[in-house]
């Protein structure tokens, strides 16, 4: 196998709270907010790495760190086996990698035409000449499916969708090789977000792009990633391929968002649903052991204790869960069950 | 609309009102229109709905973004905001003690009472114990300055004065004035909630599932998780015991393992209380979850209508179809979806003209969609009026009255050209633009 073209080791991103020089002087401890804690992954070339997790869980800020638009606690991020925490010179990682985000509405300089966004990577870059840039902005609108003739045009004349359009041109401008797209149609309709969608796949296809694509969403992440990765706390809990991930997860808690989105079906009237209990922990103070511990129906004494590695689920390399359930002879199965008060004193203790 | 059309309505309505239908309809909404004047023109946000809830049942309305069904939902509470109005319309409710009330002959239909003819003072009555409604975003519909506790017992301080005289709004603050407001500051036993009203506050908020109830009543909005903010204003919304509870977006803003508990929690206090739920969403997995019966919403209109399952299995509406072929389904992915092509409309009058709205993105658009369409029942495949006769499966589509007729099909440019040309026919402008600036 080839070396992959992002890989991400034990990254890790704290804010600090209670950290200006005020709080300094009257004594107070800076209090941190693990917001990503210890994540490692790959995205291999060519591929679709989906980022699934609740809000909260840190899936934007490991793909804003690794993008290194924000600065690391600690860890490292390699692109095509360089350092990128590391390297001085951020120019061609700049223009190799780039982003999508969420908002089309704040993510857009309302004071700027179409054109101007699209064409101010260019600018920044120094490529081509002024005919060029022009140009290439317009290649650039008729691919996303919008009109060479709408390049004067501001943001707000632009609907939804065609905002994003003008988020992703922007992003093409540079032909990069890796896109990290952070909830790209989360704000859309259901229609116009299909379309967003089949577009990515279309452009990916075309160019070779690599996505890191994060989404709350599980059947979008389901249908365009080829492998995903759950987090839960700052923390990466199972990654696989996605087919693998949907039908056999390794992991309690993908198990339960699995079982939590209802299917727009008719099945799903009257389908029994035991949701989760609780609400997520907060990351200023992680439950110890495996965070997942306070809502897990299958918690024991073990997991309280100990915090999971990453072990293979039904035997496969590439299919990992951090779960003690995929190791047979793990001293968790002679532990004695958590109860579910002590479950629920712990979870909102942490709030 | 016009005078005509309501009389003719209700001179209708006592044929179809056999004893069976009125008996299961708690709420029958006719001809129900809200237009939004701004600047820019007026927008018909809601353009003459129909639709039926049922006893205990929960209706769904579903719609994207602008399609019109949160002010669907505004405009049955009449909490419709200038600049928007309700234009026309008839809500009917039923409650047979109302009904005796009310003098006008007008207003009073059997058991049934126009909300939008009675008097202010009695309508403002209805909202609580009648209908009462939850909103997307708890955390904006909450006060920030008080305890959750507090705003819950005030809803229910609210309605226990109210009972004592249902039909008057200054009951509910009658024997309270400005002294005794002072006096609160300082005396806790002059304050306007009481204490009864603070301990039901407690009882609600264990009944809609927060744990340790009693602590968490004196705790602020910003204390409070999404899930639990959401629950609290559920606990603030069943105060009044309401007939109907119109849930607008309720999950959209929590995420799924939350949104599954909130669900769980509307359907058990449904089971509990026996109140008709509408419910308003995009998420078309949440109305397969919770819904009885579903009208989808596009454009203002409710496009189609019927029991979840006609719907959902056996759609004739394209912007049905299109709807359900845009999610990509979880289980079995498809490799490619099926987007509706184009944007959703604005609404804005001097726009929509007289075609089937979704004509400009539908791939079936023929020449007879350029007048707009009646609603057909599907089965027979004949119009009906909604007003009167409401079929199980209505839908505004041709298609459900015949097949597609290719040779009668829109050129594909048809739409883009006249869209073009409304805004500002643009290629035109950007190229003039262009040979003058050059930036």
């Amino acid at each position: 196998m080839t070396d992959p073209l992002v890989r991400v080791e034990d990254l890790q991103k704290y804010y600090f709270e209670q950290d200006s020089l005020v709080d300094r002087l009257l004594g107070k401890e800076p209090e941190s907010v693990q917001a990503v804690d210890g994540v490692s992954f790959d995205v291999r070339e060519g591929e679709t790495l989906g980022l699934v997790g609740e809000s909260g869980c840190g899936k934007s800020t490991t793909g804003e760190t690794l993008l290194r638009l924000r600065e690391p606690t600690d860890g490292a991020v390699y692109f095509d086996g360089e350092n990128v925490f590391e390297s001085a010179d951020l120019d061609e990682f700049r223009k190799r990698a780039q982003v999508v985000f969420q908002d089309p509405f704040s993510s857009l300089d309302p004071r700027m035409t179409a054109g101007q966004i699209i064409r101010e990577p260019l600018d920044v870059h120094g490529i081509g000449t002024k005919a060029e840039r022009r140009e290439r902005v317009e290649e650039l609108l008729e691919r996303v499916g919008l009109s060479a003739g709408q390049v004067d045009r501001y943001p707000h004349e632009f609907s939804g969708g065609q905002r994003q359009r003008v988020g992703i041109a922007r992003a093409l401008a540079l032909e990069p090789d890796f896109i990290v797209c952070d909830e790209p149609v989360s704000a859309l309709d259901v229609s116009v977000q299909a379309q967003i969608l089949n577009l990515l796949e279309d452009l990916q296809e075309e160019f070779g792009l690599t996505y890191l694509f994060i989404a709350h969403d599980l059947s979008v992440v389901r249908h365009i990633s080829d492998r995903v990765a759950v987090m839960y706390l700052g923390e990466v809990v199972e990654i696989g391929p996605a087919d693998e991930i949907f039908e056999n997860p390794g992991h309690p808690y993908t198990e339960a968002l699995l079982e939590s989105v209802p299917r727009a079906d008719t099945s799903e009237q009257g389908r029994e649903v035991d949701p989760l209990a609780g609400d997520v922990p907060s990351p200023r103070s992680p439950p110890s052991g495996c965070r997942f511990h306070t809502r897990c129906p299958y918690a024991r004494e073990a997991c309280k204790r100990e915090s999971p590695g990453d072990y293979d689920v039904a035997g496969r390399a590439d299919h990992q869960a951090a779960c003690f359930r995929r190791v047979e002879d793990h001293d968790y199965w002679d532990s004695p069950p958590l109860g579910e008060d002590e479950q629920v004193a712990e979870g909102t203790a942490d709030d | 609309m016009s005078g005509d059309e309501t009389s003719h309505a209700r001179d209708a309505s006592p044929a179809i009102s056999d004893a069976d239908e009125d008996a299961r309809n708690l709420l029958r909404v006719r001809d129900l229109s809200t237009r939004f004047f701004t600047e820019e023109g007026q927008v018909n946000a809601v353009e003459s709905v129909d639709f039926d809830v049922r006893d205990g049942e929960v209706f769904g309305i579903v719609g994207e973004s602008g399609s019109g069904k949160s002010v669907t939902a505004l405009s049955i509470g009449d909490l419709v905001e200038s600049p928007g109005r309700v234009t026309s319309g008839e809500v009917w409710y039923r409650n047979a003690d109302l009904a005796e009330e009310i003098d006008d002959p007008e207003a009073v239909d059997g058991d049934f009472v126009d909300v939008r003819q009675v008097p202010e003072n009695v309508r403002r009555s209805l909202r609580g114990p009648s209908f009462s409604m939850i909103f997307q975003d708890p955390m904006s519909s909450l006060n920030p300055s008080l305890t959750v506790g507090e705003q819950i017992a005030e809803a229910v301080e609210v309605q226990r004065r109210a009972r004592a005289n249902p039909r008057s709004t200054r009951s509910r603050t009658q024997g309270y004035g400005l002294a005794d407001m002072l006096a609160s500051t300082v005396l806790p036993s002059r304050s306007y909630v009481s204490e009864e009203s603070r301990e039901r506050a407690i009882e609600l908020l264990e009944q809609v599932g927060i744990p340790d109830p009693a602590d968490r009543a004196d705790e602020y909005p910003h204390q409070f998780s999404g899930g639990m903010l959401q629950r609290a204003m559920i606990a603030q919304a069943l105060a009044g015991e309401p007939d109907l509870l119109i849930a607008d977006e309720p999950t959209t803003a929590l995420d799924v393992t939350i949104q599954a508990q909130i669900l769980d929690l509307l359907r058990d206090l449904q089971d509990e209380t026996g109140m008709s739920i509408v419910m308003i969403t995009h998420n078309l997995g949440v109305i397969a979850r919770m819904c009885d019966r579903v009208g989808v919403m596009y454009a203002g209109e409710i496009v189609e209508r019927g029991q979840l399952a006609d719907v959902f299995d056996d759609p004739v509406h394209p912007y049905t179809q299109g709807l359900l072929g845009s999610i990509p389904d979880l289980d079995e992915p498809a490799s490619r979806l099926q987007p509706i092509e184009g944007n959703v409309p604005d609404l804005y009058d001097h726009e929509m003209g007289d075609r089937c709205y979704f004509a400009d993105r539908c791939p079936y658009a023929m020449e007879e969609c350029l007048s707009h369409p009646p609603e057909f029942d599907t089965e027979t495949g004949k119009p009906v009026d909604p007003k009167t006769d409401p079929g199980e499966h209505g839908a505004r589509c041709v298609l459900a009255n015949h097949e597609f007729r290719p040779e009668d099909a829109l050129p594909e440019e048809y739409f883009a050209v006249e869209s073009e040309d409304s805004s500002g026919s643009d290629r035109e402008a950007a190229e003039t633009e262009e040979v003058n600036t050059d930036d």
